[in-house]
């Protein structure tokens, strides 16, 4: 069960990699809003494929989760970067006339990176290759 | 001869709908003041890098919004507000903090947050 809702986060968050890559040139602002979710997404498969880790990924909660990432010390760097993406996203969504800038854009990008190269290889460990 | 009208001095006119409707939200705009204001006014001013705190709280699920404004978004901010934030949720527990950080980037603070959060500090 939770590896079926894991493994949907994560098809999710493939989805929205590609989206990015389709939509970096058109509006690099609100490609920071998807590179948020694409974040969003893959640590929600992990906290829901993590067994001993408490978490509703129903509930659709941003305290719910980072909760959650605070219950998992492996994600304590990657927790900033996430959090940095999810200011940034917000400032965008929320903030009316707010300038999105070169390095916000190239933040962003960083930010998401680094999020995937510390998830991804713990999330791959928790699927053990039998997924892909 | 016409009859006056004699008002005795303890009787009062009966409030107008509109009069008790402007009553009613007066009442409600009489903003309660949280115990967890002045920890945070006292600790988030303490940042250089912070030029003003907001406050939104959700009436009914008790969940804060704390947004720190900033002239631009910095990454080394992230990690001097980790300790206020850890203290201020161990302190109290009964309510669900969510923290934001938002760039006002020079131009008027309050359109950087929701528009009904209230001001904690600024400088």
């Amino acid at each position: 069960m939770n590896s079926e809702l894991a493994a949907e986060h994560d098809r999710q968050y493939h989805k929205l990699l590609a989206f990015i890559a389709k939509m970096e040139s058109v509006d690099p602002s609100w490609t920071c809003v998807v590179k948020f979710y694409a974040s969003m997404h893959l640590i929600t498969a992990y906290l829901v494929m993590k067994s001993n880790t408490r978490f509703d990924s129903d509930s659709g909660s941003h305290h719910e989760r980072r909760k959650a990432i605070d219950r998992c010390p492996e994600l304590n760097v990657a927790k900033r970067y996430y959090r940095e993406l999810k200011d940034l996203s917000e400032a965008v969504r929320y903030v009316p006339g707010y300038i999105f800038t070169a390095k916000n854009d190239s933040d962003s990008s960083k930010r998401l990176e680094s999020i995937r190269s510390i998830v991804e290889p713990l999330l791959k460990k928790l699927f053990g290759g039998s997924k892909r | 001869m016409a009859k006056k009208a004699v008002i005795k001095s303890g009787d009062r006119p009966k409030p107008t709908l509109t009069q008790r409707s402007v009553a009613k939200t007066m009442k409600e705009n009489v903003r309660r003041v949280y115990p967890f204001e002045e920890p945070i006014r006292s600790r988030w001013s303490r940042i250089k890098a912070i030029d003003a705190v907001y406050l939104d709280v959700e009436v009914g699920t008790e969940v804060v919004h704390v947004y720190s404004l900033v002239p631009e978004f910095r990454s080394d901010l992230y990690r001097r507000l980790e300790s206020p934030e850890k203290r201020l949720e161990g302190e109290f527990p009964e309510f669900q903090f969510e923290f934001h950080v938002r760039a006002h980037q020079g131009r008027n603070r309050s359109f950087a947050v929701p528009f009904d959060a209230q001001l904690l500090f600024s400088r």
